[in-house]
């Protein structure tokens, strides 16, 4: 009986939020499912785009981020960089640098840096840069842009995923040894 | 006379119904639209992917840096530069966004009644936020645009200063 009344309640809270917002609920479910292994938590869903869930209403609205995304290696794999600084500067100036971790996922949460877009950003590690050609306008997520299909999709409406050597992370063409999941996002060669 | 007098009738009546007739001066003209550089303002301000780059708004602005129109060179986002067609949709975009306020602006009514003026100045509320800021280049560059005339020429100054951006 217990176990009825929680199913009915988690299928009513379901419902409510499908309602709320189709577009928003729509773009969760495009998302799919978690990785197997690979837990909710700073290392999951590497690529995807994270403020879809991490912003007020989504799923993960108790954990809303300001900017997030996922940096890799090179533009044909998806291995993610550690440590590589996101060096991010608002319209009005104040700058904010956010480090990622071993699947290359960042995230800023608002009590950290709450800026006002549009953004510049610059990736760094060691002595590559790279600039982003053009400002972030408004989206939260790197990866609402940036897709994470090697061929994307629409190539006249998308670009590909984020980038910061030219080839394999020279020393690390695998990623970090020591990551605690599988630093190469699921399907990538 | 009377077949001849008929075809001018014919010839010189206005559109029919539902047809809006675009009006054409010196206000508004894609010539300086392209080369006194108010597309590529446009097209670094406003039109980033996640912004009017994106399939979905409805004015829809496209740059090398953004949104391509489909074409077979290659050209993708981030490639190249924004081509005559671009720049030509990007002209219509604009021009179509509120068609009859545009063709008053181009009679010569005020340009702060149109969107594409007041949306990134956020005196209409712009999901985008303040995409230009009062009285700064890309305002002067706009505005002087769409009020272009013999008496009142375009500020080019403005829009190349406008056109860089973000600034190094």
């Amino acid at each position: 009986m217990k176990r009825a009344g929680l199913i009915a309640t988690a299928a009513l809270v379901t419902t409510f939020w499908s309602c709320a917002d189709p577009v928003l609920s729509d773009a969760v479910s495009a998302l799919g499912a978690e990785t197997s292994g690979v837990g909710r938590g700073e290392y999951h869903r590497a690529g995807q785009p994270c403020a879809t869930c991490h912003q007020e209403g989504g799923p993960a609205s108790s954990f809303p981020f300001t900017v997030a995304g996922t940096v890799f290696a090179q533009p044909l794999r998806q291995v993610g960089v550690e440590r590589a600084e996101v060096r991010m500067t608002d319209a009005d100036g104040t700058t904010h640098i956010a480090k990622t971790n071993c699947v290359g996922n960042f995230m800023v949460t608002a009590d950290q840096w709450s800026p006002r877009f549009p953004i510049l950003v610059e990736v760094g590690k060691g002595n590559v840069r790279r600039s982003m050609r053009s400002a972030i306008g408004r989206d939260a997520s790197c990866a609402g842009c940036h897709s994470t299909e090697i061929e994307v999709r629409d190539p006249f409406a998308q670009i590909g995923h984020i980038y910061l050597f030219g080839t394999d992370e020279p020393g690390s063409p695998e990623g970090a040894a020591d990551c605690p999941v599988d630093p190469k996002r699921p399907g990538t060669q | 006379m009377t077949s001849l007098s008929f075809g001018f009738v014919i010839a010189c009546s206005g559109p029919e119904k539902g047809e809006l007739e675009r009006k054409v001066s010196t206000r508004a003209s894609p010539g300086s639209f392209r080369s006194a550089g108010v597309t590529t303002v446009l097209e670094k301000r406003c039109g980033s992917l996640d912004c009017h780059g994106g399939l979905g708004r409805n004015l829809r602005i496209y740059s090398s840096g953004g949104l391509r129109l489909p074409n077979e060179a290659g050209l993708a986002p981030g490639a190249g530069e924004t081509t005559i067609d671009e720049i030509t949709a990007n002209y219509q975009s604009v021009m179509t966004l509120e068609p009859e306020r545009t063709n008053d602006v181009v009679d010569g009514a005020d340009p702060y009644t149109l969107l594409i003026v007041k949306k990134p100045l956020e005196i209409e509320r712009h999901k985008g936020g303040s995409a230009i800021r009062k009285g700064d280049d890309a305002e002067r560059c706009i505005v002087s645009w769409l009020k272009e005339d013999l008496l009142n020429p375009i500020d080019k100054g403005a829009c190349a200063r406008a056109a860089i951006f973000p600034k190094e």
